[in-house]
């Protein structure tokens, strides 16, 4: 191992906050020496619990982490937080705002908070969350937060990794229909109906209820109405994240979440391994429009048996 | 675009972190919006941590989000007072391979003071974002290619 | 007087009039306008195709050359000055009877460094006396605090606690002057001072007048600075308005602010449209604190930005005072005519000056005065050529005043009650922004109000947008600024700017020092704890309470603490 990466595995293994962010990094930009890195930290079989919030943007999922989080921390947990925002499909670049509501609630040396841009992770889980995860876990983290963007696809990845998922809705925004739609009614273990001080709060838990009511399992499903203006119910929800986490299956969960972060790194890595390829092969792939199909040259490339074998082996 | 912007998979690199932060006791964020956007629009990863942070969060967070760039935007006088603490602060804390970049309201002669602590930029009112862009992209390959090296 | 009817939905936005006939009023309104603007003109379509096009060897315009009487048309009353719905000015003979007030901002350094510049301007003439504060002072932060650190005294004066209010106003005579204070977020505590500092020296606060530029919508929207959450310093702002109403006959309690809003980076239009509509909301928590309309909107006045696009600029004024004036009669019942016209301050636009070749700031300031006055304005600050730089210097801010004195006296400007009114393309314009206007009530009021669209961050977002938008064709030089995307310069020599020295922070920490020494601390705590007793309690007026606790030298910082206990902090909703 390098200097580098042993000053980051001893950083991590006390708990530096310099480590830990530059080891996220490090997981992006080089993941053989991230994988060396987190061997021997990361300990297989005692997975952090991971706290999916789903919902749509505007119903105060930032400021309801901001409450929950110090009371988790009074429960003696360690928790990251990993908070998403979608990267722009067209410069790639992301504006993450998370921490406008969650800074002053989250300064507490055992909490650490990293934001995430989606970063083309085209309709699934972004890779950079689970390296969040792996690097927290490494760290001695043993419950992370992760809020999600509020829609479509992400959010059902990020209940294949967390143990308790709690839907944020609000009400007056016909929040409850669409979610409705999206189908993550069914992946929601919690539902919370958030700014409760509104108009219609009641309304959109009877929805949520009546809607519970029609899908198997549905009726075992907590509600909570939180404020955040008055911070009520939110002792009310911790308890119910704190019976759900009880009740986990540790080790169908363990299953779950690691076959769910297997693949996706899998995934990854194939795929950068693939750019790889047609970077370092340009200009022979561009050869072989002359002489074979698109899916015969896609097939050679992969085999590695480009113009008779010549191929090198990618550095990445 | 999509290539345009010099994004495709893999065979870039990751996009460059940006703590845009206004910590001076002084609510005119118009100017760090328009920058956020740009920042965005440039392909960057900004985080904004709202109104007011204080020298000591801002280092923090930028520790935290291992930001490349730390680009403060101040508007009310206090610059040199400013800068000078997140500085110090980030000496303290071993994150000086950080890239700290200013703006605003800065007299002329208050420049080289700056630059002489290691706050670059420094960009009044009106300077074309491109500018401000390209400075950052600068700054940002430095602190990539001392941290490989580090 | 009714007593105050006050419950929990006084501040929150309970309406006159119920939501669905307000939208109803507000589409009535757009229908009706958009017919006047978006109509098509068949004379010049005409002459287009005849006269233009050929001249223009084939080629249409991009847009509207030219506008015709069919244009201009408005149906909302009489077309006079002075006259409903008051278009065209508040009073009849406008400048010809009494010009403009030339108010120049000043508050700078310790109180002693403001004291002595108030009195220089009451020599020389000023009645009205106009203070700004320190960024700690507008936080609510305390000069000894390390917060405050660099700040002291930079951008106005710095108030701590009662003594600093003592220093500022000794020997100028209360009773006789107006002060205008422009202190937004920790307002109750500087009223509070105010009146304190007059009852100490045996004065009757209903002798004192003054206005306060208190607007804590337009902070949220805009200029970011408060305390608490909105509905907190809401409050306050009734309990100002009860006690001005109840005992201060000459304190108008709120400027409405659209100043921090265009300065934020909005359109004219939508500077317009928030403004008018946080005003709307405060005459809503008048009526709803069970004040009667015409006992108080009369002390509602406005502060606008006057910046660079002429027309856009005097339209925007007349169509606010023709909006204002309806709405008031229309929808809230206002009788008293002095309920129907607004009244407002004016101030050269920042954002438009620019740190290349600061000289022609004066140009551009010069022009957007220009426009103010053409529009009616009340008063008038104008901006010094420097302040992109840095605070102004005394010679940059007389050439400010001057400039208006140029107006005022070698133009002839003063003679004539508007004398652009009857030009089609600006009574055109004026109908276009009241239309945009009338949308923008529209949109607030389908997201729940203004009060809930702030706390979304609605308006918040549209002002984002517009500002990038605006820099984007900046960027692009489809919008121009001289000197900074045409008509570059390299290698500008610099020009003087103002220092403010570290010393105001020692004075201040010192005297702050000297107040701890000789207070009360009980009574201190007495009196905190009372106002955070009132503050608990929804019907009580603060005001009392907070000059019982600036009496006993409690400071800006300790009493905002107790709010904070009671009413929490507030971070702005994300926008992006």
């Amino acid at each position: 191992m390098t200097d580098t990466a042993r000053a980051i595995a001893e950083g991590l293994r006390r708990g530096d906050r310099a480590s830990i962010a530059r080891c996220i990094s490090i997981a992006e930009d080089e993941p053989e020496l991230f994988s060396r890195i987190i061997k021997g930290l990361y300990r297989p079989g005692s997975m952090p619990r991971v706290i999916g919030l789903t919902g749509p943007p505007g119903c105060g999922k930032s400021t309801l982490i901001s409450l929950i989080v110090p009371k988790l921390v009074e429960q003696g947990h360690k928790v990251g937080v990993v908070a998403v925002d979608a990267s722009s499909p067209f410069s790639g670049g992301s504006f993450l705002g998370n921490r406008i509501r969650m800074e002053e609630a989250l300064s507490s040396k055992h909490v650490f908070m990293r934001s995430i841009a989606t970063r083309g992770a085209k309709g699934g889980l972004s890779v950079s969350i689970i390296n969040a995860i792996i690097t927290l876990a490494s760290a001695g983290f043993d419950m992370i937060v992760v809020e999600s963007v509020g829609s479509g696809q992400a959010d059902t990845d990020i209940a294949n990794i967390s143990s308790t998922v709690l839907l944020v809705l609000s009400p007056g925004l016909g929040d409850e229909v669409q979610a409705m739609k999206a189908g993550i009614m069914e992946i929601a273990d919690i539902f919370v109906i958030n700014k409760a001080e509104l108009e219609g709060s009641d309304r959109a838990a009877g929805a949520v209820r009546s809607y519970l009511s029609t899908i198997s399992g549905g009726q075992n499903k907590d509600i909570a109405l939180t404020s955040c203006t008055s911070r009520r119910g939110i002792d009310e929800l911790v308890r119910l994240i704190g019976d759900h986490e009880s009740k986990v299956n540790a080790k169908e969960f363990a299953e779950r979440a690691f076959r769910s972060e297997v693949s996706r790194i899998a995934k990854e890595l194939s795929s950068r391994r693939v750019d790889a390829l047609i970077d370092g092969h340009a200009a022979a792939i561009g050869q072989m429009a002359e002489s074979m199909d698109p899916y015969a040259a896609a097939a050679r490339l992969l085999q590695g048996d480009i113009e008779g074998g010549r191929s090198r082996r990618p550095k990445r | 675009m999509f290539m345009a912007s010099g994004k495709s998979r893999g065979s870039s690199e990751r996009p460059i972190r940006v703590l845009l932060a206004k910590p001076a006791i002084d609510g005119h964020d118009r100017g760090v919006y328009v920058l956020a956007r740009a920042f965005r629009d440039a392909g960057m990863e900004v985080i904004y941590p709202g109104l007011l942070p204080t020298p000591e969060q801002i280092v923090d967070i930028a520790i935290d989000e291992d930001v490349d760039v730390i680009a403060i935007s101040l508007l009310n006088g206090s610059h040199m007072t400013i800068f000078k603490k997140v500085m110090e602060l980030l000496r303290a804390r071993h994150a000086g391979d950080v890239a700290v970049i200013g703006g605003g309201i800065i007299p002329p002669r208050d420049r080289p003071r700056l630059e002489r602590m290691g706050v670059t930029g420094n960009y009044g009112p009106g300077t074309p974002l491109e500018t401000i862009i390209t400075h950052v992209r600068e700054r940002a390959a430095e602190v990539r290619r001392r941290r490989r090296v580090a | 007087m009714a007593a105050p009817r006050v419950g929990s939905t006084a501040v929150g936005g309970e309406r006159q009039a119920p939501a669905s006939s307000r939208l109803k009023y507000w589409r009535s309104k757009v229908a009706r306008l958009s017919k006047a603007v978006d109509s098509r003109n068949e004379a010049y379509d005409s002459w287009e195709k005849r006269v233009l096009i050929p001249w223009q060897k084939g080629l249409a315009s991009a847009g509207r050359l030219v506008y015709t009487s069919a244009d201009s048309a408005h149906d909302g009353g009489a077309d006079m000055p002075g006259m409903y719905p008051f278009t065209r000015g508040i009073y009849p003979n406008m400048y010809a009877g009494k010009p403009w007030t030339m108010r120049m901002f000043s508050g700078f350094g310790i109180p002693e460094d403001t004291n002595s510049r108030l009195k220089y301007l009451l020599k020389h003439g000023e009645t009205g006396l106009s203070i700004a504060f320190d960024e700690p002072t507008l936080y609510g932060v305390d000069c000894d605090s390390e917060r405050a650190e660099g700040e002291i005294g930079k951008c106005g004066v710095n108030v701590t606690t009662l003594k600093d209010m003592e220093v500022i106003f000794d020997g100028i005579p209360l009773d006789k002057v107006s002060t205008s204070m422009t202190i937004n977020a920790p307002a109750i505590i500087l009223f509070a001072m105010y009146i304190a500092v007059a009852q100490k020296r045996g004065i009757n606060q209903s002798r004192l007048a003054g206005t306060l530029q208190a607007d804590i919508l337009k902070e949220y929207i805009a200029q970011k600075e408060w305390f608490y959450p909105p509905k907190a310093h809401l409050r306050m702002i009734r309990d100002m308005m009860l006690y001005s109403v109840n005992n201060m006959p000459k304190w108008n309690f709120i400027s409405v602010s659209g100043y921090h809003i265009r300065e934020a980076g909005s359109t004219a239009a939508q500077e317009l449209a928030f403004t008018l509509a946080d005003g709307f909301h405060y005459v809503d928590m008048g009526i709803a604190a069970g004040l009667k309309v015409d006992d108080f909107a009369p002390r509602i006045s406005f502060f606008f930005d006057s910046s660079m696009d002429m027309f856009e600029e005097i339209a925007k004024f007349r169509a606010a005072r023709r909006i204002w004036a309806t709405v008031m009669r229309e929808l809230y019942g206002a009788k008293d005519e002095r309920s129907l016209k607004l009244r407002f301050h004016a101030q050269t636009s920042g954002y438009t000056l620019t740190w290349q070749q600061p000289l022609n700031n004066i140009a551009r300031t010069a022009l957007e005065a220009l426009y103010a006055v053409l529009g009616g304005a009340q008063s008038l600050h104008t901006n010094s050529y420097d302040e992109a730089l840095a605070l102004p210097t005394e010679a940059a801010a007389k050439v400010a005043l001057r400039t208006q004195q140029v107006i005022a006296e070698e133009t002839g400007i003063k003679d004539v009650a508007d004398p652009m009114g009857g030009s089609y393309y600006l009574e055109y314009l004026t109908n276009r922004i009241e239309l945009e206007a009338y949308r923008y009530f529209e949109k607030l009021d389908e997201l729940g109000g203004i009060l809930k669209a702030v706390e979304d961050g609605y308006p918040q977002r549209e002002i984002a947008d517009a500002s990038y938008q605006r820099q984007r064709r900046i960027e692009a030089g489809e919008a121009v600024m001289v000197g900074v995307n045409k008509y570059q310069e390299e290698d500008e020599a610099p020009i003087n700017i103002l220092k403010i020295s570290r010393k105001a922070e020692l004075a201040q920490k010192r005297r702050l020092a000297d107040v701890k020494r000789s207070r009360d601390e009980a009574e201190v705590s007495r009196a905190l704890d009372r106002l955070r007793e009132a503050m608990r309690s929804e019907t009580a007026n603060l005001v009392p309470h907070v000059i019982d606790a600036v009496k006993a030298y409690a400071t800006i910082g300790e009493i905002v603490k107790v709010g904070r206990d009671v009413y929490g902090e507030w971070k702005e909703p994300r926008i992006i």
